[in-house]
């Protein structure tokens, strides 16, 4: 079943660059696959039995000698993640297909190669495998970013590999050494480890995919050039395999370095979560508002990791579905006004709202989610976060608060620049309302924006199977 | 019964739905009848609960119902509830009641504007919002109405999107109450770790165990959440400047309902407040600031909309007067009075400035009484009311509130002076806006309306739709106050004693002194405004510039938070942009790749293609391999 | 009357096969008729390479454990075996890669000389004493010089092969000056013998390991004696840079490992620290250097000088699973090694000239098959998933974590993340269109007509890449029997 899930879009990634269609109808094929990933997705939470922990596993030797094997199967949070994943990448590709890009067969292909490796980390239960689908995540980006993405694409991307990269050798190193010293690289046999470096060798790769501050230099360029569906799978997805891996590795297998390295890590995040809201508080445009916005949410999902409590973990785990579903809308929207005006800039644009109702509503009420306004799921995440990190000083429970009245001065900013106002200079009577196509990328995401904030629930009672345990041990 | 609570609650919620999914495939006047038949749904299912309460005897006139588990995680769990009891009943029959009305009225002021749809659309969610607040059966619940009942306010303060000062003034209305709302969060995080619950019910029980320190920062975050939901001073600046709203919209939530929210939370954990003592000491402090300061400031004023709007604070601060000193049937019946005639006020200064299309600015009006009789009328009862003259509903709330303060004794002695220089304040300035709107000749702006405008909307005084919502509320001010007289009788404040057993029961003397002081001073106020602006048709208070200066700039609360919050918040986001984020951040990378191409281009120079260099360092090498073995060694 | 020792000709049997093919070859460009060479003779040399191969295999399967041959000079195990099969499967593949090659004149004597050298390679990793040792490289060294100055019309090709005449000569020389000084040392030239004469710390003897260490290093073309490798790699025929860079890697490295741990186990608290010290001077030197390079065959020779250091930093790992994880990281290497170099080639051909980043431009869309192998190379390279050059790095790290080197493993990680860089650069211009100013292509008659040869080589080494990711149990099996043959 996971190794369906896993390979059903790699495989379709193959078929479509191999089937010689024109480029619409290679993105149709692969919005088809992207769909079905989605559905195959949904049987797969059919048969999964949220009482218990690890499930959906497949296994098979690789190469013994040093305990290395093909391991997969699903957690109760990891399910969630990875149903974050196929929705996203599915809404993703179908906007490339209606974005109509050019090489589409490469352009297509890439961005299954990528759904797949993308659930495949947060599948993989083998240190080994975890990495292999960590890296072969990062493949496709480089080419979507470096070839199809801004002017100052070639910038962004070496930036991204370097930084990318740099944090996961580290972690590769960390594997071989936390593999060696426990005789397995798998996840579920593997004891803890009380190794501070090797702790900190995760972290490393972990605090650049997030990105956590001060990690976050190629965030701003990789976000601001990439097309605007690869920066929504970037920000929404790519960076939640940071959350994975800081829960399912660094939190679950070194508990005492987590316990020496809790307040650094905490103040990192905080510092990020702050940062991140100010710089986006006078970002000039809407994609460095939503790049640092989302730098904000992680570290605010980072607190709640390492509140070490199961309000925090529980909530980071929903904050995570929720900023992911988020960002992602945001960056497709802006897509849509790129497309329109051919800016994002605030300076250019305004008064969008007259005349255009569509566009209104739905860029009005992702904005409304993302700034947490009570009620919404991400008020809910980020509710439990700030409860947990009470738990570890109030402090930090303070600034958190404070920082969400931040996210909602900077959003209601963008909103009012982008929509109110008079009508900007880039702003022309041709710049139509959403298209039916646009609309059909977009309102699945709010839909389930709209769900999850009337029911959070639906996925906080289903995180962990033991409830009252903080899920660390399940983990384990 | 309990049904009758859903269908109140979601009957607005499904009108905003249905409104914002047809979107244009109906008319705009298709949505506004949805919206106020939404209302008027919400208000029967109001009326059948209160009813069912009725029936039931006063030890279980209090009901819990939970449609589903909202948020839960280990032992920690919320379900998304509804308490029904008599206090919640209360503010169901006012918020959908008044709110009916309000939605009604708006039928006719918003007519023509191209964006209906979505006003009225705001409108229901706002009343399904507040019904919500209101009606929550735990703190995170009310939590959420009490953030979306700042997020509809945001959205009609902003409904003239084009205008600059409305965009602003909503900004600054959803930030300021964003920033009560986390102090709120704050609060139910020490009730969450303290006593493991947000039930109501537990959250009370659990606190008696509490350290009186976490009471006091419970009860501090929940009053921060009330202060800046009912515009107390220091968190009163958004106000003002919401007032950019439609009128019909400072009607509803800027007077009638949402700011009076935070009365409602302090009643409703009363059983906190009164565990902190000295919190609520604080709130019943901070009214009688406000309702001065706001008084003081209404005198100056020169839109019409704003001296209504302080005059709200000011009334507020009453309420708040009175439930921080535990007078919580008092407070609650001010609350509803003061829902009446404060409505009946906007709406009759809707009609004037409908009347005079959309002039808002007192010194161009005079004399407006001859075109429109009946709005005079209307709004002489509401400053009536508003002053509180027997036998009009405000003279009944407001009295209790002061005589609960004498009767309290002490601290309370000096609230009650405050409360009656408010009222003194309340009767000059309420009659000043009212000698200077309707007395005296027809300024030249009021004749040219007045002339040929008649045609407009069928009377000179604005369509059905706006008249008898008006009419109604006039009714209500004037006998709304009936249901509670002091020493007569008192049904209002049995009813709502099951849930809030008052503090101070003032005795029928000092409720006679309290009235009569009160009545005095406002009858001395209303003699000073004729004195100036009726008599003489002065239209400024005399001397004092300076005083006036400072008035006029709020007492310099938004120049205060500007230099405080504002300023410094881009000033280090500036910084951190031009010292961390571009040169370290940014360049970190970009240093380093470049210093690794200057090494690469060094060995580039180091392959010169010539062989003896490349004899020579390889011979090199190995000589140094060979020294170093044979060395070590 | 001197008496011959015993011979197990079938030990020597893949020599002798590459040997007698390149005999008929060399036999046939001679005699045979003009149009007939070339064909002929490449064909020879193919069947050749694969007998070997397939004879090394059943060696292989036939050796459980070691024996010597000819009086010691040489050594039947399973390491030499395998070795011989990667040697083998690298030959035959240039060979293929080799017949796209339009030559004037030695089109015959070109693959006569590639089976020599393939020869003198499968009977030096075979050496177990310090004669046979030199023997096979000078035999080898002296086919390559030939080969890589065999365009002579093409001045660069000829300028390589007098560079690699001159210094590698030099280096030969400082490899036989060290034999020398551990003969004078031991009165032993055997491998085994050498450790057993219980000599240790004489100065000689430290010496000669020394420049024994470095000469091998100068075949392996480790850093600091890498100096002739880009020269020679540019200037040389692509196809025969190919061959070279996977086949010449392949024989020094292994024969290193055993000489090392064979004759030297003693001084190997001193040998291991050269030998870690050399891989991280070549990562260094090789991944910087080639950071600035725009000519792609002097940047890939600059990536085969950091590949180097990787494997020996297997070697300096002095274990079991480090000579496991050298014989496998050599197999998807030379793949990928061969591959990329290929890809190259084909590109050079169509365009007559030297490929460069700038005219790579586009490649991608061009040739969608060669391009997209060519990725999967660079991504190997690269040490990234589905190839096996991330099993490789994998393993090669493993070994030396194990031995306790972690400075190594951190100095590998670092080189590695220096790498990509350049890799990225090459990899993103294959994607980019060239601008209708840049460089248009198609020099006389457009590009060449289509090469299913080269294809198909191409194709191998990406089935070699790809499937030795998937399939590392088997492969790892493999090398473990090789390593076993080894004195850890």
């Amino acid at each position: 079943m996971t190794t369906a899930l896993i390979f059903l879009p790699l495989a379709g990634a193959l078929l479509v660059w191999l089937l010689p269609l024109p480029g619409r109808a290679s993105g149709v094929l692969a919005t088809l696959i992207a769909l079905a990933e989605v559905a195959l997705f949904a049987v797969a939470v059919g048969r999964f039995d949220f009482g218990e922990s690890l499930q959906l596993v497949d296994r098979q030797s690789w190469f013994s000698d040093l305990g290395v094997s093909y391991h997969v199967g699903f957690f109760g949070f990891s399910l969630w993640l990875a149903g974050l994943t196929v929705v996203v990448c599915a809404a993703a590709i179908g906007y490339a297909t209606w974005a109509n890009r050019e090489r589409a067969r490469a352009y297509h292909g890439l961005l299954l190669f990528l759904t797949g490796s993308i659930v495949g980390v947060f599948a993989a239960q083998d240190l080994l495998v975890f990495y292999v689908f960590f890296e072969a995540m990062l493949i496709p980006l480089y080419v979507l970013i470096g070839v199809w993405g801004g002017e100052r694409r070639a910038f962004a991307t070496v930036k991204f590999v370097v930084y990318t990269m740099a944090g996961s050798l580290l972690m590769l190193a960390s594997i071989i050494v936390f593999g060696l010293s426990q005789g397995t690289f798998d996840l579920v046999d593997s004891g803890v480890s009380s190794n501070d470096w090797v702790f900190l060798g995760f972290l490393a790769a972990f605090a650049v995919k997030a990105p956590l501050f001060p990690f976050h230099g190629w965030l701003v360029d990789a976000y601001r050039e990439s097309p605007s569906e690869v920066a929504a799978i970037l920000s929404g997805v790519v960076s939640k395999a940071a959350v994975y891996g800081l829960f399912r590795i660094a939190i679950a297998k070194f508990p005492e370095p987590v316990q020496d390295f809790q307040v650094p890590i905490l103040v990192a995040a905080t510092i990020g979560l702050v940062y991140g809201s100010l710089l986006a508080f006078r970002a000039r445009d809407v994609r460095s508002v939503t790049a640092y916005s989302s730098m904000a949410q992680m570290g605010l999902i980072v607190m709640g990791l390492f509140s070490l409590n199961e309000l925090g973990i529980n909530g980071a785990i929903l904050q995570s579905v929720a900023h992911g579903l988020v960002s992602a809308s945001l960056f497709l929207l802006a897509g849509m006004l790129e497309t329109r005006t051919g800016t994002s800039a605030f300076a250019r644009l305004g008064g969008l709202a007259r005349g255009r109702p569509d566009l209104a509503t739905v860029l009005l009420v992702v904005g409304i989610i993302a700034l947490a306004v009570p009620g919404s799921v991400s008020f809910a995440g980020e509710f439990l976060i700030l409860a947990g990190i009470y738990a570890e000083g109030w402090g930090w429970a303070a600034i958190g608060a404070g920082a969400i009245v931040l996210a909602a001065m900077y959003m209601l900013r963008l909103i009012s620049a982008v929509l109110h106002r008079s009508r900007g200079e880039a702003v022309r009577d041709e710049a139509l309302d959403l298209r039916p196509a646009e609309l059909a990328v977009v309102l699945p995401l709010l839909a389930a924006l709209l769900f999850l904030s009337a029911s959070p629930n639906s996925i906080t009672e289903r995180n962990f199977p033991i409830q009252g345990s903080d899920g660390v041990e399940a983990a384990r | 019964m309990t049904q009758g609570a859903w269908i109140c609650l979601l009957a607005p919620l499904a009108g905003a739905w249905t409104i914002t999914v047809m979107g244009d495939t109906i008319s705009r006047r298709t949505a506004a009848w949805i919206s106020t038949l939404s209302v008027f749904v919400a208000f029967g299912g109001a009326l059948a609960t209160f009813v069912g309460l009725l029936r039931r005897s006063e030890e279980e006139r209090a009901a819990l119902t939970t449609a589903w588990t909202w948020l839960s995680t280990g032992n920690f769990e919320v379900g998304l509830t509804l308490l029904v009891d008599p206090l919640a009943a209360t503010m169901m029959l006012i918020v959908s009641g008044v709110g009916g009305l309000i939605v009604l009225y708006s039928v006719g002021y918003m007519d023509g504007d191209d964006e209906e749809r979505r006003y009225f659309a705001y409108m229901s969610f706002f009343v399904f919002s507040m019904l919500l607040l209101v009606q929550a059966g735990n703190f995170l619940i009310l939590l959420v109405g009490w953030g979306l009942v700042g997020l509809a306010s945001y959205l009609l303060i902003g409904f003239w999107h084009e205008r600059r000062e409305a965009v602003a003034a909503a900004k600054k209305a959803f930030i300021m109450n964003a920033f009560g709302d986390a102090t709120m969060a704050l609060a139910f995080f020490v009730l969450i770790w303290q006593t493991g619950t947000l039930e109501f019910a537990s959250a009370f029980e659990g606190a008696e165990l509490m350290s009186s320190t976490a009471l006091n920062l419970v009860a501090l975050g929940l009053l921060g959440g009330a202060v800046a939901k009912s515009a107390q001073i220091p968190l009163h600046t958004w106000l003002p400047d919401a007032m950019e709203g439609p009128t019909p919209v400072s009607a509803l939530i800027h007077a009638a309902t949402m700011v009076t929210a935070g009365v409602y939370l302090i009643v409703r954990a009363h059983p906190l407040f009164e565990l902190a003592p000295s919190i609520q000491d604080l709130a019943a402090g901070l009214g009688a600031i406000t309702l001065l300061v706001a008084g003081l400031v209404a005198l100056v004023q020169t839109d019409i909309k704003r001296v209504i709007a302080y005059s709200t604070m000011s009334q507020i601060g009453y309420m708040f007067l009175g439930v921080g000193l535990g007078a919580y049937g008092s407070g609650m019946f001010h609350l509803m009075t003061h829902a009446f005639f404060k409505a009946l006020l906007f709406m009759a200064a809707g009609l004037v400035i409908h009347h005079l299309a959309g002039e808002q600015d007192i010194r161009k009006m005079g004399g407006v009484r001859r075109a429109m009789p009946r709005t005079y009328l209307a709004f002489l009862v509401g400053s009536l009311a508003l002053v509180g003259i027997p036998p009009l509903s405000g003279f009944f709330s407001k009295d209790s509130i002061l005589a609960a303060a004498l009767a309290s004794g002490g601290y309370g002695v000096i609230l009650f002076v405050a409360g009656l220089l408010g009222a003194l304040l309340t009767g000059i300035y309420t009659f000043r806006l009212f000698f200077v709107v309707f007395l005296g000749e027809p300024s030249p702006l009021v004749k040219q309306h007045a002339q040929g405008h008649d045609s407009g909307h069928g009377s000179g005084e604005g369509p059905w739709t706006m008249t008898v919502p008006v009419a109604v509320l006039t009714l209500l001010a004037i006998i709304g106050g009936w249901v509670q007289i002091a020493g007569v009788w008192h049904p209002f404040g049995d009813w709502l004693e099951v849930v809030a057993e008052p503090l101070v029961e003032p005795s029928v003397v000092q409720d006679y002194v309290a009235s009569a002081f009160a009545v005095g001073l406002g009858l001395l106020g209303m003699g000073i405004a004729w004195a100036f602006y009726a008599a003489r048709r002065r239209r400024e208070l005399p001397r004092a510039a300076a005083a006036r200066n400072v008035l006029e700039h709020k007492l310099y609360f938004d120049e205060l938070y500007d230099a405080l919050f504002y300023r410094p918040a881009v000033w280090i986001a500036g910084i951190w942009r031009r010292w961390i984020e571009e040169p370290l951040i940014g360049g970190s990378i970009t240093g380093l790749s470049l210093g690794a191409r200057r090494a690469g281009g060094a060995l580039g120079e180091a392959q010169s293609g010539y062989l003896r260099s490349y004899a020579l360092a390889i011979a090199t090498a190995v000589a140094v391999l060979v020294v170093v073995f044979v060395a070590v060694q | 009357m001197i008496e011959t020792p015993s011979v197990d000709w079938f030990a020597l049997s893949p020599t002798l096969a590459l040997l007698a093919a390149a005999g008929v070859a060399l036999l046939v460009s001679v005699i045979g008729p003009a149009w007939f060479r070339r064909a002929f003779a490449a064909f020879v040399v193919f069947a050749g390479f694969i007998t070997a191969g397939v004879l090394a295999g059943f060696l292989f399967a036939r050796t459980p454990d070691a024996q010597p041959l000819l009086n010691e000079s040489m050594t039947r195990d399973r390491w030499a075996a395998l070795a011989a099969i990667v040697l083998a499967g690298a030959g035959a593949l240039s060979v293929l890669v080799s017949w796209g090659e339009t030559r004037r004149d030695h089109a015959g004597e070109y693959y006569a000389l590639l089976a020599a050298a393939g020869a003198g390679m499968v009977f030096f990793v075979g050496a177990s004493n310090l004669m046979t040792l030199f023997l096979g490289l000078e035999w080898f060294s002296l086919a390559l010089y030939i080969l890589c100055a065999l365009d002579t019309h093409r001045e660069t090709s000829l300028e390589a092969g007098l560079k690699y005449l001159i210094v590698g000569s030099f280096g030969s020389g400082i490899l036989l000056f060290g034999s020398a000084l551990v003969y004078g040392a031991t009165g032993e030239l055997g491998f085994a013998e050498i450790a057993a004469a219980g000599v240790t710390d004489d100065s000689l003897l430290l010496a000669g390991l020394a420049m024994i260490v470095a000469g091998l290093g100068f075949k392996a073309s480790a850093a600091p004696f890498h100096m002739w490798t880009p020269d020679v790699y540019q200037g040389a025929p692509t196809s025969v840079t190919a061959f070279m860079s996977a086949a010449t890697k392949v024989a020094a490295l292994v024969l290193t490992l055993r000489v090392l741990t064979v004759a030297f186990p003693e001084q190997e608290h001193l040998w291991t620290v050269a030998v870690a010290v050399i891989a991280i001077v070549s990562l260094a030197v090789g991944n910087i250097a080639a950071l600035v390079q725009r000519d792609v065959k002097r940047l890939l020779a600059y990536s085969s000088v950091s590949h180097a250091g990787f494997m020996l930093i297997a070697v300096a790992a002095n274990s079991e699973l480090g000579g496991r994880a050298l014989l496998y990281y050599l197999i998807p290497y030379s793949a990928m090694s061969i591959g990329s170099f290929a890809v190259v080639a084909a590109r050079e051909r169509e365009l007559g000239a030297p490929v460069t980043l700038d005219n790579l431009g586009g490649f991608l869309w061009e040739r969608p098959f060669l391009g997209a192998s060519m990725w999967v190379f660079l991504l190997g390279l690269m040490g990234m998933p589905l190839t096996g050059g991330l099993v490789g790095k994998f393993y090669v790290f493993s070994a030396a974590y194990e031995s306790g080197w972690w400075w190594l493993v951190v100095a590998g990680v670092i080189g590695t993340a220096i790498s990509l860089y350049y890799y990225l650069r090459v990899l993103l211009a294959m994607w980019t269109r060239p601008e209708p100013t840049a460089f248009r292509p198609a020099v006389a008659g457009g590009s060449p007509p289509r090469d299913p040869l080269l294809a198909s080589a191409v194709f191998a080494s990406l089935a070699v890449t790809v499937g030795s990711f998937i399939f590392v149990q088997p492969l790892i099996d493999l090398a473990r029997d090789a390593a076993a043959s080894l004195p850890f």
